[in-house]
């Protein structure tokens, strides 16, 4: 295979969400951009994978060096099937399956969507609307009204409460300064909305009994304001899975320049001199660099200390053959399942109109912060939803845990390497492309990140 | 002649004249001249020393086929392709796409051969795969036998012919016999309501009209 160059401006290890995003932002602004990943896959904790691959999936790779650091990697990793006869035909469609490590959801009014928009990425992805919202209430799921419509249509309001509700979301702006309580749910209840009410509002803002006013609000807001735009809930879901953004991103990249190669397995080691990383060493060559970004499951220990995870985001994969709620037509369903009184259980139902797995399957994703493990974490959940005679079977399942890295901190990193962590546990990717953006405006202060890319018929070639 | 002005009016929805458009991908070595066929067929031009081209994401042409307006947008590899790294994303709801070698060269031959395994394996089952033996004007240092490459696409089910980006040879008509292959049912009439197709996300969409926005 060709020899690499031997000198970029910017030289990317890991094709993760985060990576991949600063990789698009400097090839766009005409830096030359050299992305490497040892995996043979897009994504990292962030990629998704056909069924046989995530049977497959190794999340400590026997031989730790220079760039897999385990300290960071996947953990709890483990499957099982509990319908063995339905194991050959789901193997048989294995590649129908796009399974996410880290499925998200994008807010269709959000940052995110405008960012996919004016960069013209949205021109080579496809989503699906989110096409319902449901909770769990009283020991069953409850549709969440997302529409004025819907409000007026649910028979489980009472039009005095129609009235109470309508009033509160219209005035949300002017609660936070008038309130004095500074919990958001004892602020519902002191507006004597009834239970089904409150439990309504809390799933918008998927808000637990401990989550402030200001931050229900906030999310309430955001919920509101990303309705009516595409489809009837706020919500969309990226086609063929949440790992295709980031691909999207590296192909944008790749558009504007950059240079891929993925399953690099031939990486040594980031040599560094005067706290500045000098150059890559691989088995053949050497690769100089001005700035380096890295993932932290693919960066040394040398670099990382102090390394102390707190935080464990709790996993669930199931392969079901039913919806939890069926009805006439595919959903798309997003349920807000609360656990307790400080925990929320995101749920993802995916059908085959997604490109994510086979028709007359159902692919569940479940999201949780980690309190003990996902198996446990997620019991009482998948007790209520998967054991009764009429409800779906579960067929497969995974777990894993997610090391929760975006708020670390490490001391005395070069000052030209730039660490990527891996995911959050919000819902959407926000948090995550702020994270990209201040990378890039640190490597790149006053430069544009991500403006428009010219469309197709824009595009002059010549002289 | 490919034509460019065809988007044929639907007054209320009906089919006189409809479009169809598709996703079309190529694949093959770098410097076979992928992306030199696309400007020919696009831009009708040629250059002899064509880098990469930088900032497209893809590039759309529309071909006219009796009452049927055929869209293809087109997908460069945009060099991921060099280092073995194209994204599973490219080959997404790609109802066409054309393998392309250099019949100068006969590594590039077997390489294509690679790609259309790869083809079988990740795209739609139903993709039509055309062979493109490339840089015809280059006959007399040919190291590809037409016969070959005819054979094996034969046997794979592969349209095929030789083409040159740089005398247009063929250019315009391996596109039009793609075109002629695909299926041209609803499915692939415009782009919206059709179930298959997922969501494409434009300034100022507002969807499907949705009774009322909630609470605002």
């Amino acid at each position: 295979m060709d020899e690499l160059p031997s000198e970029v401006d910017l030289l990317i290890i890991g094709t993760g969400f985060i990576e991949s995003i600063i990789s698009a932002a400097a090839s766009r602004i005409g830096k030359s951009v050299l992305h490497l990943d040892p995996n043979d896959y897009y994504g990292n904790q962030w990629g998704s994978f056909n069924l046989q691959a995530l049977l497959d999936y190794n999340p400590d790779p026997s031989e730790p060096c220079d760039f897999r650091n385990k300290s960071f990697s996947l953990k709890n990793f483990h499957y099982e099937w509990l319908m063995e006869d339905q194991k050959e035909d789901l193997l048989k469609n294995s590649r129908k399956f796009n399974i996410d490590l880290t499925p998200k959801l994008h807010y269709c009014r959000g940052d995110f969507v405008q960012l996919l928009i004016t960069s013209n990425i949205a021109r080579y992805s496809e989503f699906r609307s989110v096409t319902r919202i449901l909770t769990w209430l009283n020991g069953q799921l409850e549709l969440v009204p997302c529409s004025r419509s819907d409000v007026f249509a649910s028979q489980k309001v009472s039009v005095v409460e129609k009235r109470v509700l309508m009033k509160l979301l219209t005035s949300l702006d002017d609660i936070l300064d008038s309130e004095n309580t500074h919990n958001f749910k004892k602020f519902l209840e002191s507006r004597k909305l009834s239970d089904n009410l409150v439990t309504y509002v809390m799933a918008m803002a998927g808000a637990t009994e401990h989550t402030s006013l200001g931050e229900g609000v906030k999310s309430v807001k955001r919920f509101l304001d990303s309705l009516g735009r595409f489809g009837k809930t706020p919500y969309l879901f990226s086609m063929y899975g949440s790992g295709e953004i980031a691909q999207a991103f590296c192909r944008l990249s790749a558009v504007f320049g950059g240079i891929y190669a993925l399953n690099q397995q031939n990486l040594i080691s980031l040599d560094s001199e005067d706290n500045r990383i000098t150059s890559l060493t691989t088995t053949k060559q050497q690769i100089r660099a001005q700035n380096y970004v890295t993932s932290l499951e693919q960066c040394s220990e040398k670099f990382l200390r102090p390394v102390k995870i707190n935080n464990y985001i709790s996993r669930a994969i199931l392969i079901t053959n039913k919806s939890i709620l069926p009805s006439e037509q595919e959903q798309l369903s997003f349920l807000i399942y609360p656990e307790g009184t400080e925990r929320i259980i995101n749920v993802f139902e995916l059908g085959s109109l997604t490109g994510t797995c086979p028709k007359n399957y159902y692919l569940v994703h479940l999201t949780s912060k980690q309190v003990t493990t996902p198996q446990e974490d997620f019991k009482g959940a998948l007790g209520n939803l998967f054991s009764g005679s009429d409800q779906p079977q579960i067929i497969f399942s995974c777990y894993f845990s997610i090391p929760e890295t975006s708020d670390l901190d490490f001391e005395n990193v070069p000052e030209n390497l730039f660490l990527c962590p891996g995911p959050d546990n919000d819902l959407d990717y926000n948090s995550s492309i702020q994270k990209a953006r201040e990378i890039f405006e640190k490597m790149y202060p006053d430069l544009e990140f991500l403006p428009r890319a010219p469309d197709p018929e824009e595009i002059i070639i010549g002289d | 002649m490919a034509n460019r002005s065809g988007a044929a009016q639907r007054p209320n929805g009906q089919t006189q004249g409809k479009i169809c458009q598709f996703k079309l991908v190529l694949l093959g070595e770098s410097a076979v001249g992928k992306s030199s066929l696309v400007l020919r067929f696009v831009k009708g031009q040629f250059h002899e020393y064509q880098e990469s081209t930088i900032g497209a994401a893809f590039l759309t042409q529309t071909i006219c086929l009796d009452d049927t307006t055929v869209k293809f947008e087109i997908w460069d590899t945009a060099g991921q392709e060099r280092y073995h790294s194209l994204a599973p994303m490219y080959y997404r709801g790609a109802q066409a796409a054309i393998v392309v070698y250099d019949i100068t060269n006969q590594d590039t031959f077997g390489r294509a051969k690679t790609w259309v395994k790869e083809l079988q394996r990740q795209a739609s089952p139903n993709i039509v795969i055309a062979l493109a033996g490339n840089k015809q004007d280059l006959a007399n240092k040919r190291m590809v036998e037409y016969e070959e490459a005819q054979t094996y696409a034969d046997e794979n089910g592969l349209l095929f012919m030789e083409t040159s980006a740089k005398t247009a040879m063929n250019v315009n008509d391996i596109f039009l016999a793609i075109a002629k292959k695909l299926p041209k049912n609803e499915q692939n009439a415009g782009q919206t309501g059709n179930n298959a197709q997922g969501r494409r996300l434009t300034e100022g969409d507002t969807g499907p009209k949705t009774a009322g926005n909630c609470c605002k």
